[in-house]
């Protein structure tokens, strides 16, 4: 009997050929992979061969369930995206909330495989009775909010939807997929969908999903909910992500000018604080209680989700200090496809390519209209816009003359809205994580955070401590549940597996859930070992390892300090002084059939 | 002085604010007694406010209202240009009362009748003696039991005597402004601002915990989630200087220290 939460089945889906075929998920890769990302990247690593170009027709685009979707345990409307990413080649994982998750589960499946391509621009319909693929010409150049209205229009109010923007049919390798306005955003899976002429996937289903344990799911989830409305979501609540802004300032943690600097002049005329005197608005997700989202008006009429990584990354990263400016560039990018950090550092890096002569027709720092034409230059892919679609690392490339030096990514992605150099623990999740420089993958600022801890110090402690979060991030992200609940857990993985025991009928121990944890990171690990990765991509930007953030020695971090913390993070896990993992480890956690090759 | 003490300036809250709040850590009922007419500064919500009904009677005449306000047996009575005030020097004046009815400092020979606890019940005697026209404290003294502790004894408990400092002219009080610290500073920042309503004040403090329960004491909002008994609750973080985060409320601080209040949810 396949366990409470699950359907032990998946959708797999030739948009070349039109195929539909459900196919089994064995109960033990649900036990052991959880779902969510756990789940995506076990999909995603056996549908499609190694070495794929991420928009070859072949490679695989995998939506993926969780047990906990259609419970009512707070936070729970979630899914993942897997995919190749076009930006890093690496994989590349990227949550979204909305009821599309619900709808989907209720279809009866607890993942999408989406291979081949189709001729024309189309939408994917999944329903009880399976996938249709139908034309769709009529959304092409549309936002994914438009389309979503007029997916909704055609098909009925109940339907949801989850699709891509004019940038993800651009083939912009940062373009995201976005639902309900909440986006799937980093590493460019919008443009996987652009590159099968798929605009998006419009989905309804009447069927249910049954949990092991009813009573105790119910009572578990009450008791989640009422903690989620105390003190440890307060910041998410009553301000939102946009309040880091102030607090890293004054950390010297916040990037600025193309991680030039760690503080930011005009930071009060864009904080939280100047924000608040905007009539905004709070919202929530699909079946969450903590409402984190703070919507604000943008000069053009918009409502945006403004988040702390926007903000900075369209703010300071860029020199601009002017709060509509960064409104109206965060709905530019919601309306395009555009992943904001990835917006925001590509554009920083052309403004400093532009004051060292590689590239005139871009914008200076701090020039507003100039962030904003860019912005739309590379949704269009026009002029200059066209090379920087390509993200900061293929854009260096191309530009030459040495514009490598200010490609501020990881794996080829763009950093995120923390500066390593002040929070020494985090420099060490960004340059390990799989998916790239990765604030969601890694918590390791945690440990910058907890008393005691020097931030500043490239230390042997950061090892463990990095590892450590990343499990719970994994953890979290295959149930999947909120990041924004860890507050309120006394133990994350303890708790979690609890849920997940009440909702598959499972007797899951703690320490079974953060195997399971460390087996996802080493599954993608081993995904990317197969795609090309080498010890080389686990480092940081030559700035970040040459220049101290604002010429403040106290804010510096070298090769050999940041070499140092990758022995201890490699060491803490078991693997080789090389960053492989060896291979009893891989067949200690059951990733030998995945990952045959890696064993020859 | 030339104005109104219990409005003057002292470091961001008013001299008067300042001694209720110092008052107020080593004892559960404060009251302020004014002058007929007199207008006050904000006060904490704890400080209840009665009136003498005649002005000019000096402290006998202030005494006799505000003892038959108090709630307990004994009464402390202090000015409210004591910008020094320790709980521990009020500790011990209170522990030497005794079976008296009154226990009153002698700096210099001189009895403090603002440095002094009273029983309450000698509101009428004092009442007796002010429509008698008998307004020096003295003459109190000379009637009741009353035990006389020297100023030398107090620094048991105020090694500097830093209590018994007035502010009766403006050199005095320039001189107590400079005198104070180390001042801290602390900022708020997201939610922790929210509650606060300012961004930031200067307190007084030599350890963290000081500075904790200083901000406490002043911002009454950030009790009791942000801060309690001294300490910061799990959910928050304090770091000094933008450098350290840091939780021990012995830690010492320097003067111009910056202490920094965040939530601990530092992601997003």
């Amino acid at each position: 009997m396949t366990p409470g939460g699950y359907h032990g089945r998946y959708l797999d889906i030739d948009l070349t050929t039109g195929r539909v075929a459900a196919r089994r998920i064995p109960d033990d890769v649900l036990r052991r992979f959880v779902g969510g990302v756990g789940i995506g990247t076990w999909l995603l690593a056996q549908s499609a061969p190694a070495g794929l170009d991420p928009f070859d027709p072949r490679a695989a685009f995998v939506v993926a369930l969780s047990p906990l979707v259609g419970t009512p345990l707070t936070t729970s409307a979630k899914f993942a995206v897997v995919a190749k990413s076009p930006l890093t080649d690496r994989l590349c994982d990227a949550l979204a909330s909305d009821r599309f998750a619900i709808e989907l589960k209720h279809c009866g499946v607890d993942a999408l495989v989406i291979r081949g391509a189709c001729r024309e621009r189309s939408m994917l319909i999944v329903d009880d009775r399976g996938a249709t693929v139908e034309p769709a010409a009529d959304l092409a150049g549309l936002s994914s909010a438009d389309a979503e209205t007029q997916v909704r229009a055609r098909l009925g109010a109940s339907w949801r939807w989850f699709g891509i923007g004019p940038a993800g049919e651009r083939l912009v390798r940062f373009a995201t997929c976005s639902g309900d306005g909440r986006h799937a955003g980093r590493g460019g899976l919008g443009a996987v969908l652009g590159s099968k002429r798929l605009q998006g996937i419009a989905v309804r289903g009447t069927g249910t999903c049954a949990v092991a344990d009813a009573a105790r799911v119910v009572a578990m989830a009450k008791d989640l909910s009422a903690r989620s409305l105390g003190p440890g979501t307060a910041k998410y609540r009553e301000v939102g992500t946009i309040a880091n802004l102030l607090v890293f300032n004054r950390l010297n943690a916040l990037p600025t000018r193309n991680f030039r600097e760690g503080t930011f002049e005009d930071a009060e005329l864009i904080s939280a604080e100047a924000m608040r005197t905007l009539p905004s608005v709070r919202k929530s997700c699909a079946a969450c209680t903590i409402g984190c989202e703070h919507v604000f008006p943008s000069p053009s009429g918009a409502q945006v989700r403004l988040e702390y990584e926007g903000l900075f990354a369209l703010g300071p990263l860029c020199g601009i200090g002017d709060r509509d400016t960064v409104i109206e560039a965060a709905a530019r990018c919601d309306a395009h496809g555009l992943d904001v950090i990835s917006a925001g550092g590509t554009v920083a890096f052309a403004m400093e390519c532009r004051e060292n002569g590689l590239l005139p027709d871009a914008p200076r720092f701090g020039d507003p209209a100039g962030l904003l034409a860019m912005l739309d230059a590379i949704a269009a892919r026009k002029g200059v816009g066209d090379v920087l679609a390509e993200g900061s690392r293929r854009a260096a490339a191309l530009i030459g003359g040495g514009a490598e030096r200010f490609a501020m990514h990881v794996k080829g992605l763009e950093l995120p809205g923390y500066e390593p150099r002040a929070l020494q623990a985090m420099a060490l999740g960004l340059a390990v994580s799989s998916r790239g420089a990765d604030h969601n993958r890694s918590g390791a600022y945690e440990e910058d955070f907890r008393p005691g801890a020097d931030r500043t110090s490239a230390d042997d402690s950061k090892g463990p401590a990095a590892a450590r979060t990343e499990v719970q991030a994994a953890v979290l992200d295959s149930l999947i549940l909120c990041k924004f609940l860890r507050g309120v857990f006394t133990d994350v993985v303890a708790e979690s597996a609890a849920m997940l025991s009440a909702v598959t009928g499972w007797d899951v121990p703690a320490e079974e859930l953060r195997l399971a944890g460390d087996r996802i990171v080493a599954a993608r690990k081993l995904y990317n070992a197969r795609e090309g990765w080498t010890r080389a991509e686990d480092s940081l930007p030559d700035r970040i390892l040459t220049e101290s953030s604002g010429s403040d020695p106290r804010f510096a971090l070298s090769r050999s300090g940041l070499d140092r913390m990758i022995a201890s993070y490699y060491m803490s896990k078991g693997w080789t002084p090389a960053g492989e993992i060896p291979p009893e480890i891989v067949r200690d956690l059951g990733l030998t059939d995945l990952f045959p090759e890696i064993l020859r | 002085m030339g104005r109104d003490k219990a409005t003057l300036p002292f470091h961001g809250e008013t001299l008067l604010k300042r001694a209720v709040r110092l008052v107020r850590r080593a004892v559960d009922d404060v009251v302020v007694v004014a002058r007929p007419g007199q207008s006050l500064p904000s006060l904490p919500s704890s400080a209840r406010v009665v009136r003498d009904d005649v002005e000019d009677r000096g402290p006998l005449g202030g005494l006799s209202p505000g003892l038959r306000a108090s709630k307990a047996d004994a009464a402390l009575a202090v000015a409210c240009d004591s910008p020094f005030l320790h709980e521990a020097a009020i500790d011990f004046v209170f522990a030497r009362l005794g079976d008296a009815e009154v226990a009153i400092v002698v700096e210099d020979g001189r009895p403090c009748p603002l440095f002094a606890v009273y029983r309450t019940s000698l509101a009428p005697r004092i009442d007796r003696m002010l429509a008698e026209g008998r307004l020096r404290p003295v003459f109190l003294l000379d009637e009741v039991p009353h035990v006389r502790i020297d100023a030398e004894e107090l620094r048991a408990a105020d090694c500097d005597l830093r209590s018994l400092v007035n502010c009766n002219t403006p050199e005095a009080y320039e001189s107590a402004l400079a005198a104070s610290g180390p001042w801290v500073r602390v900022e708020f920042y997201d939610v922790a601002r929210l509650r606060a309503g300012t961004a930031a004040i200067e307190v007084e403090a030599a350890t963290l915990g000081d500075a904790l329960r200083e901000a406490a004491e002043r911002l009454p909002a950030l009790v009791p989630d942000v801060i309690r008994d001294g300490r910061l609750l799990e959910h928050w973080r304090a770091n000094i200087d933008g450098e350290r985060f840091v939780d021990d409320p012995e830690l010492p601080l320097r003067s111009g220290s910056a202490v920094l209040l965040l939530s601990a949810q530092a992601g997003g």
